[in-house]
């Protein structure tokens, strides 16, 4: 063999050892690591539906508004009994993102758990209020919206959760539909 | 030299952090609490007796040495990188709250001067049992050179030094909150901003300096005397 | 992401963010090359061209290899490989194209290497998730702050050597003290964004 070449080869069979050795301690520690981080989603998201760290969690990359779903199944059965969205929508002067825990009830019908705004830059003292007022939501079937109770003198920031509760209400049969 | 000398070189004469200044990037920006640097000095510590073992093994052989030559510096690196992304991955697995506040210092020890320093200069000289002595004795060193600028920052910083889990039933530590109270001042915010880990290093520096003078001045005095 | 958020990212990366004085990466070259200005400005542009280039090579090689493959925990030896060798290509192309260039930079390069700027903003890139443009920003604007602070730290450094500072000061503790209250002015530019 070329004298030149043999350093190259060396080089080549350490990085080569080096690179089994990390796929297989990788093969260890990322179900570890990937258990990890879903129980700190779960433990958030259990803060719009109560008891989501007892369920199965599956994400899925959304569409338009929705960013993302967390959908729980029964650990047993592997039914879809719960999705948790991740939505967003364009309020006053900022983007509003929230959760919202759907439950499935029958085919036809499907209940808001929970709601939470997770992060908004609304105008303080009016727009930001929409973080701790109550919809009335809490119980109501998603498409119907007639319950929908908004911030009184906050329009926009009120339509912006309005809007992603609707961009839920659009798709939460066929997700329930494709799940199951 | 004997192995008790190879050892305690690493900690005072040749501290890498404070008589040669290497591998000053972490010591500034993990050294906001105690607990942080002894996570970093951990992590160091495995990294540096693994890699010295590793390249003196690989070096102690005049042929295998000659061969590896040309390609050294890659194979160090190499070498480094590999066990620095076993300590990450091994650390994200079991230790998360570490890993979030190391952050991408953890990967950084890649490129922490004195692991590629002390295999340039040391590992690849010695035989294996010496060189792993030597990355025991530089990485001790460091953690102590860490553990010293963190404890004087978070002291100040926030009045009470906490190690091992601020979230469990009774963490070690040493609340200085009340002396704080008694004189009337709030614990000084700025030691744990970048400010104070400028002032803080560049001090004990200073006073190591002061030492060394005060030292060198007795030692020429003596030699004049005698 | 718009373009008055790449500004205020560009913004953020020079000034407030400051790789040295903030993020505490590149020190070593920082206090070591920064005893005369040419010198410091020299580190500076070599650092500006490697971190650029080495950024888009290292974010194109995670998006469209190792992350298809699944081998993301193969990162950090791939983009110090890569810096390594990128570093080396930089020297000879500059040893053969621009002698005057060469002649003017050749020492920092190898030094470079261990830069941990270099690796960090490869990594930082990764890890928040960057698109092309804000990547592109991020790694141009990161070592633009970076060749900022070392010449304005060299100046201040040239100064401090004529002035009479205690003995056990001189050196690196002054140095470090310097940079400090350098870290207290540029931390108040925070209040503009």
């Amino acid at each position: 063999m070329n004298k030149n070449l043999l350093p190259g080869v060396v080089l080549l069979v350490i990085g080569l050892i080096c690179g089994v050795l990390l796929a297989f301690i990788n093969s260890i520690t990322a179900p570890i690591i990937k258990a990890n981080a879903d129980k700190i989603i779960l433990d958030s998201l259990a803060e719009v539906y109560i008891g989501a760290s007892s369920y199965n969690l599956t994400e899925e990359e959304g569409t338009g508004n929705v960013d993302k779903l967390f959908i729980l199944s029964d650990k047993t059965s592997g039914d879809t009994v719960a999705i948790i969205y991740s939505v967003k929508a364009e309020g006053y002067q900022s983007t509003v993102n929230m959760l919202i825990a759907v439950e499935f009830v029958n085919s036809s019908e499907y209940i808001v758990k929970g709601y939470k705004v997770v992060s908004q830059g609304e105008t303080s003292g009016i727009g930001d209020k929409i973080v701790n007022h109550d919809f009335k939501m809490v119980n109501a079937s998603i498409t119907n919206l007639s319950t929908f109770d908004a911030v009184s003198g906050a329009t926009f920031s009120s339509g912006a959760v309005r809007t992603c509760f609707e961009s839920v209400s659009t798709r939460v049969a066929s997700d329930f539909g494709g799940a199951q | 030299m004997n192995q008790k000398q190879n050892f305690f070189k690493g900690i005072i004469k040749e501290n890498p952090l404070f008589v040669t200044v290497l591998g000053t990037c972490p010591s500034l920006a993990i050294t906001t609490s105690l607990e942080n640097a002894i996570g970093m000095g951990i992590a160091v510590f495995f990294v540096l007796v693994l890699s010295n073992l590793i390249i003196s093994l690989l070096t102690v052989n005049p042929k295998m040495k000659e061969l590896v030559k040309p390609v050294r510096i890659p194979v160090y690196i190499v070498v480094i990188a590999t066990l620095v992304t076993i300590v990450e991955m091994v650390l994200h697995a079991f230790l998360v709250d570490l890993y979030n506040s190391l952050g991408v210092f953890i990967p950084l020890i890649v490129v922490n001067c004195i692991i590629l320093g002390r295999a340039e200069a040391f590992a690849s000289d010695n035989k294996p049992v010496d060189s792993v002595v030597d990355g025991m004795g530089m990485a001790i060193g460091y953690t102590l050179a860490l553990m010293s600028i963190s404890f004087f920052r978070e002291l100040l910083g926030r009045g009470l030094i906490t190690v091992w889990g601020e979230k469990s039933a009774n963490p070690i530590q040493l609340n200085l909150l009340p002396i704080f109270e008694f004189i009337g001042i709030e614990p000084i915010n700025m030691f744990l901003k970048p400010v104070g880990a400028f002032l803080t290093f560049g001090f004990i520096l200073a006073v190591l300096a002061a030492i060394a003078n005060k030292k060198a001045a007795k030692m020429a005095s003596e030699v004049k005397q005698a | 992401m718009s373009i008055s958020g790449l500004i205020s990212l560009a913004f953020t990366a020079m000034i407030i963010e400051n790789v040295i004085l903030n993020q505490f990466l590149g020190i070593c070259p920082f206090l070591g090359v920064s005893k005369k200005r040419s010198s410091a400005v020299g580190m500076g542009v070599a650092v500006v061209a490697v971190i650029l280039l080495s950024g888009i090579i290292t974010w194109s090689l995670y998006r469209f290899v190792l992350s298809p493959l699944k081998m993301e925990y193969m990162q950090t030896i791939v983009f110090i490989l890569v810096i390594a060798a990128l570093v080396q290509m930089v020297e000879l192309i500059l040893k053969k194209t621009s002698p005057a260039l060469y002649k003017a930079l050749g020492i920092y390069l190898p030094l470079i290497t261990t830069n941990c700027a270099v690796l960090g903003v490869a990594l930082i890139n990764i890890r928040k998730d960057y698109n092309f443009a804000e990547m592109i920003v991020f790694s141009l604007f990161i070592p633009l702050g970076f060749l900022l602070v070392i010449t304005i730290f060299s100046m201040l450094r040239e100064k401090i050597d004529t002035a009479p500072v205690p003995k056990a000061f001189k050196g690196t503790p002054i140095a470090l003290i310097t940079a400090a209250i350098l870290a207290m002015i540029f931390s108040r530019f925070g209040g503009l964004i």
